[in-house]
């Protein structure tokens, strides 16, 4: 199971949980005694419910963004971090640029990065990468502003994979050196 | 009588049946609230003839599944600027044959009728999930507590 398979299993045990609780309510069943449900009427219940599914919801697509941040990241790191060698002179400069780059390369806006990738990958799927990050932070940012597309976590998962297939060397960032 | 005929009526019995059941359910609801008011009022009664309380009626709109739209009694309560309302939650929730909310500037306490802990009345803290029978010493301190 890949980490994405893991997020969204994580969301589908909610859910599922989610729908037996919902039986419960509707059963009025004692199980729910001693819980937040009790003395709730049905309507109450399942609005709490409805509710507490659609913030999950959201966390699980912040989750599955949260993920691919790190992969590119982790990607455009790895992808610097061999210029510190073969920069010359070998010297405390090169170092100390390379430590320049490599802290900023931390600060650079997300959609900047996505960028990076612009002439690898599908503009289709770029683009969707792109909505999803701005999905991810009106969730992240209070949801105050007008909602931008939607993403459930299946879809955010299918835009990410999409993603990072088209990248493969992505999914092989556990290596010091993506060059090779 | 024809087979589908005696089907018909004995549908339009049970439907009957069904309905009066929650027309009773609902007629013994409202009389649980009406009593525990008149209780109240009871307790609070030397307060209200000294003049330090005021107990008004009121009326609240309420919708359930089982019982349709309906009218059920609340009190509010006043003491200068401080009100404590008894707002009817419903009389289907989980555990228990009604709730009803009192609410004030301290936020919102329940009340549960017919619980499956305590028969009658009972202050429910949903915070500790604590239930104790609701009496006149329960009722005046939670008021002092409310008031204060």
């Amino acid at each position: 199971m890949s980490e994405l398979d893991d997020i969204l299993h994580k969301y589908r045990v909610f859910r599922d949980s989610q729908a037996i609780v919902r039986e419960c309510i509707a059963q009025e069943s004692d199980l729910l005694t001693g819980t937040v449900f009790f003395s709730r009427t049905k309507k109450e219940s399942t609005q709490a419910l409805k509710k507490l599914g659609e913030t999950i919801e959201l966390l699980a697509v912040l989750d599955i963004v949260a993920y691919f941040e790190s992969k590119l990241s982790q990607y455009i790191e790895d992808t610097i971090r061999p210029y510190e060698k073969a920069m010359l002179p070998p010297s405390g400069f090169a170092r100390k640029l390379y430590q320049y780059i490599q802290d900023n390369a931390e600060k650079w806006r997300f959609d900047d990065k996505l960028e990076l990738f612009k002439e690898e990958i599908d503009q289709h799927i770029l683009s969707e990468a792109k909505k999803l990050y701005k999905f991810r932070n009106w969730i992240a940012h209070g949801q105050r502003t007008q909602k931008p597309s939607n993403y459930t976590p299946e879809e955010a998962k299918e835009a990410v994979e999409k993603f990072l297939q088209a990248f493969p060397l992505i999914s092989v960032s556990n290596t010091n050196d993506p060059l090779v | 009588m024809n087979i589908s005929t005696e089907k018909f009526l004995s549908f339009l019995r049970r439907e009957k049946e069904e309905k009066e059941k929650w027309v009773d359910v609902k007629a013994k609801w409202v009389d649980a609230l009406c009593l525990l008011y008149s209780k109240i009022k009871e307790w609070l009664k030397d307060a209200v003839e000294d003049g330090l309380l005021e107990v008004t009626d009121k009326t609240v709109e309420l919708v359930e599944d089982e019982l349709g739209p309906y009218q059920a009694p609340g009190i509010v309560i006043r003491f200068g600027e401080k009100d404590i309302e008894f707002r009817p939650g419903g009389r289907f929730v989980l555990g228990a044959r009604g709730r009803v909310d009192i609410r004030s500037d301290k936020g919102v306490v329940s009340l549960l009728h017919d619980s499956s802990k305590i028969q009658g009345w009972s202050l429910f803290d949903a915070g500790t999930m604590e239930q104790k029978v609701f009496d006149q010493e329960s009722c005046l301190a939670l008021f002092e507590e409310l008031l204060s």
